[in-house]
Formats: C-alpha cells, structure tokens, sequence
C-alpha cells in the first residue's frame, strides 16, 4: 500500500520527541557500551601487556631456548647456537640479548625491589624505540644504564644523572625510555652487555637470552625460520616477533583465567543493555500510542510499525554507541596511564562491540515490538 | 486511610516494573561480580600463608610475591635464635618445576612447596594429614585445583616432576593459577633433591614465638639482631603485604574497582530514568494530589518509597544470583569466590546510595507541578 521508498522517517522523529528524556536514555546505552569496552579493554589489556616486549623486538626471526615457553621464562641458550645461526647464508647479523631479574634499591625507601633488565651491544638496535639513538649514546657509556619511566612507582622517583643501586653496585641513569609494565614485570632497565657482564652476572657470558636474527633483504623469511629448525639442534626454537607476540597472547589467555572473569562482566553488559533498550522503546510505545494508533487507522501494516521500532532500536544503538566510545576512549587513556596496563582500540575491536551493541538494541527492539501492534484506533476516542 | 500510593504506582504496569527491576538487578548483579572477583583475587594471592600456622615470617629483602620470592641464607634463621622469645622455626621453599603426566605426556608447569614436616606449623587439614605421607623419598601432596592437564591424580599414582618419578600420596586444595598451572607439596629433603637448589638457601621462614611473647615486640627485637638482607613481618604483615602487591601494583584493584563505578553508574542513570517517566506521566496526577491540600512532602515521599521499592525488588534477586554465579565461577575457575555478610551488606549500601542519588536528580518535577496547569 505504502510503498517503502516512501520515507517518512518515523523512527527518529518518534525518538525525537523528548530531546531531554532521548539524551537520558543514550546515556544509559551509552554506559553498556562503556562496560562492555571496558571488560574486552582489561581482557585485551591484560594478554597484550604480557606480550609487549616482542612488538619491540627489531628483528627478522628471534631464537631462543626451546624452554622459554613464554617471555617471562628465564631459561637461556648457548651462545654457539648463535654462531651456528651465522651459518645459514641469508643470515647477516645476530644479535645477543641477555635479561634477567635483579634487585634495585627504591633511591627513596631505601627498599630493594625486583626489576627486569634486558642487556645488548648498544651498537645493534635490537629494540624499535623512538628515541633509540638517545638510548645508544647513553648504553655506551660503561656503568650507565636506561631507566624505563614507565615502571612502577615502586621503584621511586628516578632522575637523570641519578646512581642508582643494583646488587650493591652502583649505575648511572644516562636515559629513559617508555616501555611499561605488566604482570610478570614491575620495571625495566636497558644496559649495554659490557655493562651486565661487568656486573654480578659476569660467569654467565655464555648464556644469552634471545639471538636476534637480521635477514638479507628479499629473504623469504618462513623458509630461512622452517631451514633453521630443521639443521639446527632442538634445543632452540625460531620464531618471528609476531609469533612471539600471538604465542605469549594465547599463554596468557591460557595460564590465568581471566577470559570467564572479563566474559562474565561483559554478558551482563549485554543484558543490562538490552534492557535499557527494552525500556527506552517501551516508554516511547506507550507515550505515542495515539499515534500508533492513527498509523493503524490509516492503514499502514503491522510490518510497517515492527519495522519503525526496529529502526528506531537501531537509531539507539548508534546513537549510544558514539558516546560510550567516547567515553570509552576517554578512560582507556586515564586506566593505561594510572596503571600500565595496555589499553588501546583497534578497528577490530571497535566493530565488535560496536555489533554487540546493534545486536543488543535489535533484541530489545524485538521484545518490545510486540506491544506497538497492540495499539487499537478504537482506544484513540 | 492509607493508601500505598508508591506501590500501587509501581505495579501499574508490572511489565514496565519488571523490566526496571531486571535493569537495576543486573547492575546490582555486576557490582557483585567485580567485587568478588576482587576479594577472590584478594585471597586467591596469600592463600598460601593462610594454611600455616606462624607468627613471624622472614624474607628475602628482595621478595616479590610468592611468585619471586628470592632466598635468603638459612643462617639468617638461626640467628633468629638468640631472641629468647623465639620458640621454633621451619622454612618454606618455592621453585618452579615441570610436572609430566605419563600417560599423556603432556607436561605442565608446576610450583614446588618444600616445607619442614613439623605439624605445629600446618592449620590446614589436609596438608596436616598429608606429612606423614610424604616423609620418605620422592614422594607428594598434590593440589587437586591443579590444571586438568595433570591428568589423573589419584592416590598412589606415579608421575613425572623435573623428570623425576614421584607417588602421589596425598590431596590438597589451594588454588595457584594466578601463578602457575598447578602445585605439590613436598618434604624439604624432597624439595632440595627435586628442584636441585642450594639448600642453604631458603625462601620463608615461619617463626612461633613463646607463649605469652607479643609477635609485634619480638618482631623489632629480631630486626635489630638480624642483617637487613631480609625483612620480618608478622603473619598478618606477610599476608597484607601480599596481597597490596597484587591488588595496587600489579594493579588488580583498579580493573575491578572501575567495573563497580561503572555498573554503580549505570543502575544510578536507570533508576533515574524509571522515576523520572513514571513522575512525568504522573504529574497531573500529583498536581492533584497537591490541590486537594496533600503537602509537597507527601508527594517527595511517594517519589522515594517508589525508589526504595525499586531498589529492593532488585537488590535480593541480584543478591540470589550472585551466589549462584559465584559458586559457577568458582566451579569453573578455582578461584576463591565467597559472598561475605559484608560484601552483601556493603552493596546493600549501594543500592541504598542509588536510589538515594537518583531520588534527588529525579524528584526535580515534583517541585514543579503546578495544580493550576491541570486544566
């Protein structure tokens, strides 16, 4: 009868109506979106803070001891391994990078706290960081180390030129960089291998952490990882950053439970959510029944009412969506500061909540739909 | 003449009241969550302390959390001695291993508990009744939370750790998955012996002092005998100090804290928003009431005994359902998830401190009815 190229556009005239009590009820939409940010922001947070130091890793392939299952693991592999990785043609430079865990005094407490330390020729760039040729000039120097500003307040206030105590030794802070923390690591310091080696940790020359792996240009990088495996001893295990980086994500989700914790928190998002939306659609069905009704007298279909809540539904995801992922952002920014946990968005993730929230909205829709076709012309007089 | 106004208000349409309860209850709901999951995170951290018996502990003064405890000379011990108060010592030991279950020789990380079989120490049970279990060699308590990748732990089974051969002979439950996938209990002889450490190097001592001795006084005159490369806190220092390192510098805390603002947030806007229609379809109603004579008091009374009203209907299902939720989680993720008289009251308050909060922003209109615009 009516055909639907024929737009009046009901919905959002009807949402319209009552701009104070429309902006109310966005706010409330808003605050689901802004749960259900929040819950996937600490799970995404949490697996990729745990993940952090492979996306800095400046290099082609990584090797390591076929031990260290995860980057928190301290086991360490032969430095011959690294010379045996020299002997593939397409590799042309390694890397070595010790780390370790060793106690650093509070300059201001006084009280001695675990911190992680990464050590390198400062000459190989080993780590992408902005300010690497700061960091380079500062590692040269014997004794001088890189504090990242970023660890936790635990550690104290440190400041430039600062001594500060490792293992009775004392360390001058040349530099800083920003890496951050995560659950297994409080703090960072970044010193040059001459320096580790000078310190306590001397007998272990022979031992380092990761070799890194720089490729000649044009290398097919998956065959050069798949001829390592296979020639060199098992002992070692050749990956790429990336799967560092994925392979720490899923031992994270794997080790701590954290997926039911944050997957509880965001159903109920959801439901709130839905509910919200429910009630919104609701109270606008009952305060325009009259309208509906005349919309029924002059003869437009049930679908075509089913259809305007609907629309209208989705105007409400939409409009509530943009809010929340304001807001959202807002304290994404605010929780990454105050406490180092990584929290940013990528498209990905803003599409998924973003369809969480339209699939939301349309189950609300659809649950209140059924009170619109209720409205009887009769009833208007 | 009493005539409940505020319910009657309220059930008009019970469709419309069911779903603002549901609404508020499934905030309700999450404010419950986040924080049993910050109380389970909160126990689930020193848990380990609590199945001991001890009033003083010492530790490296290079401690972490149990997870990096560092070791300190076992010396430090028995110069704990010359304090007369001291009445006994044991040391606890912690290293991480590799547990392999034959059958499926899947292998699993694993933490090592290397404890002294003195039963004066042990509160918990079943650890208590496990020592004399575990005396002879190569022999352990598992955690029966361990990771279902352990495989079948029944008693007298033999399995693999640090590619040693081991019986089980005994069960316990602890719960370590903040750190590792699982945990055995074992004799010290057995610790040093599986994990191959410096047995002069040991991680916790628990000290008991004598009867009558006051831990606190006995702490300080122990701080001053021993060196300061290890501290020495009481046992509800050692349990607080554990459990601040989780909940404020890793930060655990703040993840759950902003869930409860938020989820606080949200059932303040819906209460809100369930008065603030219910008023504006009520006004004539009101301006009515306020012409026959009734006081603009009765009319706020009504407003709050709705908000009330509406706070309870969702607070004791949201209570009901938390408990069951708790018990899932638990059921699914080890985690210590207890629903305390003081969690339950504490958002009790909450509900109370919504309503409130949305009874002053949405009783605004009732100062403005007007019983002249009636007509």
């Amino acid at each position: 009868m009516f055909s639907s190229s024929h737009k009046i556009s009901i919905a959002r005239k009807m949402l319209l109506h009552k701009k104070a009590r429309l902006a109310m009820s966005l706010s409330a939409m808003a605050f689901t979106v802004v749960i259900m940010l929040m819950e996937m922001g600490f799970f995404n947070g949490i697996n990729d803070s745990q993940a952090r130091l492979a996306t800095y890793f400046n290099a082609d392939l990584v090797m390591m001891d076929i031990r260290s299952i995860h980057l928190n693991k301290y086991a360490t592999m032969d430095r011959s391994r690294m010379m045996q990785a020299m002997g593939f043609e397409e590799v042309v430079e390694v890397v070595p990078v010790y780390k370790g865990l060793v106690g650093m005094k509070n300059p201001q407490t006084g009280l001695t706290k675990v911190i992680f330390v990464m050590a390198f020729p400062p000459d190989t760039n080993p780590l992408s960081l902005p300010n690497y040729e700061e960091v380079k000039a500062a590692l040269k120097k014997q004794g001088t180390v890189v504090f990242d500003v970023k660890s936790r307040r635990i550690f104290g206030k440190i400041e430039l030129g600062q001594d500060i105590e490792i293992s009775d030794r004392k360390y001058r802070v040349g530099g800083f960089v920003e890496l951050g923390p995560n659950f297994s690591i409080d703090g960072t310091i970044l010193m040059s291998d001459a320096t580790w080696l000078w310190g306590r940790w001397g007998q272990e020359s022979e031992k380092v952490a990761y070799g890194l792996l720089r490729a000649r240009p044009g290398t097919d990088i998956p065959t050069l990882k798949q001829q390592m495996l296979d020639r060199l001893p098992k002992d070692v295990i050749v990956l790429t950053p990336e799967e560092i980086r994925k392979r720490e994500v899923i031992h994270t989700i794997k080790a701590v439970p954290l997926g039911a914790i944050f997957g509880v928190g965001m159903v109920i998002g959801f439901i709130i959510g839905v509910i919200i939306c429910y009630q919104i659609l609701y109270n606008e069905i009952t305060d325009h029944m009259p309208q509906y009704a005349t919309l029924r007298a002059m003869g437009f279909s049930d679908r075509f009412l089913r259809k305007t809540v609907v629309q209208e539904a989705l105007w409400l995801s939409v409009l509530g969506f943009i809010p929340g992922l304001a807001f959202g952002y807002l304290l994404y920014g605010i929780i990454e500061y105050h406490t180092g946990i990584l929290m940013f968005l990528t498209v990905g993730r803003v599409a998924l909540i973003f369809c969480f929230t339209i699939f939301m909205c349309a189950i609300g829709g659809l649950i209140a739909v059924r009170r619109v076709t209720s409205a009887d012309p009769a009833s208007l007089y | 003449m009493n005539i409940p106004l505020a319910r009657k208000n309220v059930f008009q349409n019970k469709k419309r009241a069911a779903a603002a309860v549901s609404g508020i209850a499934f905030s309700v709901l999450l404010v419950f969550m986040q924080l049993g999951f910050l109380q389970g995170a909160r126990t689930a951290a020193a848990a380990l302390f609590e199945r001991f018996d001890y009033d003083l502990g010492i530790l490296s003064e290079r401690y972490k959390f149990i997870g990096a405890p560092d070791h300190f000379n076992k010396m430090r011990l028995t110069q704990a001695r010359v304090v007369p108060e001291i009445e006994s010592w044991v040391n606890l030991n912690i290293a991480s291993a590799w547990w392999e279950d034959p059958d499926t020789e899947l292998t699993s990380e694993l933490m090592v508990f290397g404890i002294t079989l003195d039963e004066a120490f042990v509160s918990d049970p079943d650890i208590r009744a496990g020592l004399d279990e575990i005396k002879k060699n190569n022999t352990v308590l598992v955690d029966t939370y361990s990771h279902p990748g352990y495989g079948d732990l029944s008693i007298g089974r033999e399995v693999e750790v640090n590619e040693k051969t081991v019986t089980i002979k005994g069960h316990f439950k602890l719960g370590v998955s903040l750190f590792s996938d699982g945990c055995i209990i074992v004799g010290n002889d057995n610790f040093f012996r599986l994990t191959g450490s410096d047995p002069q190097e040991v991680n916790y001592g628990f000290l008991q002092v004598k009867e009558g001795a006051d831990p606190t006084i006995v702490k300080e005159k122990l701080k001053q005998v021993l060196p300061d490369d290890v501290l020495v806190y009481t046992k509800d220092e050692m349990i607080q100090q554990e459990q601040d390192y989780f909940i404020s510098v890793k930060p655990v805390g703040v993840i759950f804290q902003t869930g409860v603002v938020v989820a606080f947030i949200v059932g303040v806007v819906i209460l809100f928003q369930v008065l603030n229609t219910d008023i504006s379809n009520r006004l004539n109603e009101f301006a009515t009431l306020k012409a026959m004579g009734f006081k603009s008091w009765f009319i706020y009374g009504i407003g709050v005994k709705q908000a009330l009203l509406y706070a309870l209907m969702s607070y004791f299902p949201a209570l009901g359902f938390a408990y069951v939720v708790f018990k899932v989680v638990h059921a699914l993720s080890k985690m210590p998830m207890d629903l305390t008289p003081g969690m339950a009251l504490f958002v009790f308050s909450m509900s109370l401190l919504m309503c409130i909060i949305s009874c002053i922003l949405g009783l605004q209109k009732v100062r403005r009815t007007d019983p002249a615009e009636l007509y």
